[in-house]
């Protein structure tokens, strides 16, 4: 997970006099773990719904990672549609949220790809991208299973969104 | 009476054909009756001659005896219904010795001859009554001694008919006399149609009253009448040879401006097809092929149904029909052709009468290939999409990460450092988009001109390079410079070329490794200049290296998209070349670095053509 993130700006905005050779990725991850971690107790973990954020911005993942989880949901990303897929299979996720325009498998792919395996899965999929291309709403209009959620958007009303179809 | 003369008027032929038959009976008759005088004027003198020399023969005394009387009884008596007037025994002196006339005849006195040549002859006399007389004589002897004369005299005939021969002369006229109502008849048949020819001239003429003879002779009547229609019509043809010419001129003139006319339709672009009333196609230009693939000359004089097979199209025509008064709206119909696709804009115009509004002659529709508007508007929502794309993104992470740092999360040190940087990414992200859109939409649409200045490279590339070494982003990368001091000023745009090159040097860092580097090189040839910025990045794949000036293209590899990015930087360098006539060039492996190549002219083109 770390090793996509470029976190330069950890340095850049702290100026606290850290070497260079320094491993923010550490940093950070262990801050939203600690961060998370207080919020919601170890015993809750098992219960927690999963979600798989799938996107080529890694500050959206990062901070929508740490979002959900302080509002509870046991979050994985991944960086494109492959990896997304990969990780649907291994951790068979309560939700996905999935970006349009993304390298090798795009999200139109990647819940075809989804939907080709199990046409009624129990995860929910939730299209998260300000694409505004024509025919993409269309297209995820004629999946039931798709809903559509346009970019920007708030964590509060993707969290609601969430909670809604997770039955929370 | 009036009738009865118009009556005979007509039938002079008839008539004068009866009057030409009495004469040639006439003239027969005449001829007949001199070849029967001349016939008995010989019949005479043979009878004559041979009578008196036959008495001459006969001895004198015995024609004064009692004989005598016989002898010349004899010979008048053998004469039966002869014109014998008289004969006669007179002595050398004429005295008669013996004589018997025709009744109421004298004996005529004439002088005796006195050579023996004339004793014997013809001549003429005339009795007391008056008629003529043809006398043959011859002298009589007694002895050898010339004793005196016959004398025989016959009545000259006279040039009269008899009505004996009348029958005869009757049978000889009547052929002639038939004749005439048949050769009549014949005639009449045989000049009917020409009769008919003169009514028909009179009916053609009669509206103008002049050649209307009725003099009563139907030849002469249809003869100068048809002169005097020949006459007309002479002058009619003159006439309409005269009209013939200049309608001939009209119609030239005619043809040249239809000709023109046609020549200004087929000059427009776009495709045109004139419908009638009926929805029958009375006109249509060559551009119909290029635009719908039906060429002209097959829609002709054609219904809409028999020659389209689109159904848009002929829905769209067939609604212009029905809507008779006002322009139909344009509209966009599909055109498949083969593995062609095109869109075609058709609209339709009713045409008017010139003065009448109300009632349309037919409809003018027109067919323009609107692929390439299509196209572009394609082009555009697509760009429009990705610039709405590259601004929402940034916008939802700092959306995101502000919204964070409202809620619980700001209360971790660390967390708002990491959401002041994002934001500060963002917002250049979106700043330096904004920027390129509007340098390449100004580019694009020719409203940005170039302004070319005396430049010196040198000093541009090094203050670019100033620039990135001093930024936060450069600060972990090893800068080279290769640029001569020596190489003179450049006419270039300078804000332009600034831009191009930061586009470069920010992608040689953005795409470089922690510890990287960054040579910038500028080599002056003979006429070009030719700049250069080589990273030792992560590289370019060849399958990218033929996009990666599109615009909005980004490749899919992670680690090119491990970056933030919109997909313009290139575009622009590459439209900020073009506009300086140079080349751009990409050298690069994956993960061997890449090495950008820019070389224009040291001069402007007018410049270079001056010299």
């Amino acid at each position: 997970m770390a090793r996509n993130l470029p976190l330069s700006f950890i340095k850049r905005a702290t100026s606290s006099g850290k070497p260079a050779n320094a491993q923010p990725g550490k940093v950070r991850i262990s801050a939203a773990r600690k961060l998370a971690g207080s919020l919601f107790p170890d015993k809750h973990e098992l219960t927690m719904k999963k979600i798989l954020l799938v996107d080529d911005e890694h500050y959206i993942l990062r901070v929508m990672q740490l979002a959900l989880s302080r509002h509870g949901y046991a979050v994985s990303t991944a960086v494109n549609g492959v990896e997304g897929l990969q990780k649907y299979n291994d951790e068979n996720p309560d939700a996905i949220i999935v970006d349009i325009d993304m390298p090798r498998m795009d999200g139109r792919e990647l819940c075809s790809a989804i939907l080709a395996e199990n046409p009624h899965p129990a995860c929910k999929i939730f299209i998260s991208t300000g694409s505004a291309l024509h025919g993409l709403r269309a297209w995820a209009a004629q999946f039931e299973q798709i809903m559509f959620m346009e970019k920007p958007i708030s964590i509060r009303t993707v969290a609601d969104r969430l909670a809604r179809h997770l039955g929370d | 009476m009036f009738a009865w003369t118009n009556k005979l008027r007509r039938e002079k032929l008839g008539l004068s054909m009866i009057g030409g038959s009495l004469l040639v009976v006439a003239i027969m008759v005449v001829v007949l009756a001199h070849y029967r005088q001349t016939a008995d004027l010989n019949r005479i003198r043979a009878q004559g001659l041979s009578l008196a020399q036959l008495v001459s023969e006969v001895p004198f005394e015995q024609l004064l005896a009692e004989q005598s009387q016989n002898t010349l009884r004899i010979v008048y008596q053998s004469q039966p219904e002869s014109d014998l007037a008289y004969a006669a025994v007179v002595n050398i002196e004429g005295m008669p010795l013996a004589q018997i006339t025709a009744p109421g005849v004298v004996l005529p006195a004439v002088n005796g001859a006195s050579k023996p040549g004339a004793w014997i002859g013809e001549r003429d006399a005339i009795l007391s009554t008056g008629a003529e007389v043809i006398e043959y004589y011859a002298p009589l002897l007694a002895a050898a001694e010339h004793k005196g004369y016959i004398r025989i005299g016959y009545l000259r005939p006279s040039l009269t008919v008899n009505l004996n021969e009348l029958p005869f002369m009757a049978s000889l006229a009547l052929p002639v006399f038939l004749l005439t109502p048949l050769f009549y008849f014949l005639l009449r048949r045989e000049i009917r149609p020409l009769r008919q020819t003169h009514q028909q001239v009179l009916q053609l003429t009669s509206d103008t009253g002049r050649f209307k003879r009725t003099t009563g002779d139907e030849f002469s009547d249809f003869a100068e009448n048809f002169n005097d229609f020949f006459k007309m019509a002479t002058g009619k043809i003159a006439q309409l040879e005269n009209e013939r010419s200049s309608m001939l001129a009209s119609s030239k003139i005619l043809d040249y401006k239809f000709n023109k006319f046609e020549a200004m339709l087929e000059a427009i672009p776009d495709a045109l097809i004139v419908l009638d009333e009926s929805g029958t196609v009375i006109f249509a230009n060559s551009k119909l092929r290029p635009v719908i693939g039906v060429a002209a000359s097959d829609v002709l004089s054609r219904p809409l149904g028999s020659w389209c097979d689109n159904s848009e199209l002929f829905s769209f025509v067939s609604r212009c029909q029905n809507s008779k008064r006002v322009a139909v709206s344009p509209v966009h119909i599909a055109l498949q052709q083969g593995e062609l696709r095109r869109r075609i804009s058709a609209s339709a115009h009713p045409m008017f009468a010139e003065g009448d509004q109300h009632k349309p002659l037919g409809r003018l529709i027109v067919l323009r290939d609107s692929s390439k508007e299509a196209a572009a508007e394609a082009s555009r929502d697509e760009f429009i999409a990705h610039i709405s794309h590259e601004l929402k993104t940034p916008l939802h992470t700092m959306g995101v990460y502000i919204e964070e740092l409202q809620g619980g999360a700001g209360d971790d040190e660390a967390f708002r450092v990491e959401g002041l940087n994002v934001l500060h990414d963002e917002t250049e992200r979106m700043a330096d988009l904004i920027n390129n859109i509007l340098s390449i939409t100004k580019i694009e649409n020719g409203s940005l001109a170039i302004d070319r200045q005396r430049v010196r490279l040198g000093d541009l590339l090094n203050d670019a390079l100033a620039c990135v070494r001093r930024s936060e982003k450069g600060k972990d990368i090893k800068f080279i410079a290769d640029i001569p001091n020596e190489i003179g000023a450049v006419a270039i745009d300078k804000n332009l070329m600034r831009v191009a090159i930061n586009n470069l040097l920010t992608n040689a860092i953005k795409y470089n490794r922690p510890g990287g580097s960054v040579v910038v090189a500028l080599e002056e040839l003979q006429e070009s200049v030719r700049i250069s910025v080589k990273d030792s990045g992560i590289g370019i794949a060849s399958a990218d290296k033929a996009r990666i000036f599109d615009k909005f293209y980004r490749s899919e590899s992670a680690a090119v998209r491990a970056s933030t990015g919109h997909g313009l930087g290139l575009a622009l360098v590459r439209d900020i070349v073009n506009l300086h006539n140079g080349k751009i060039s990409v050298n690069s492996e994956v993960d061997h670095g890449a090495e950008f190549t820019i070389e224009f002219y040291k001069e402007s083109d007018q410049l270079r053509k001056a010299s």
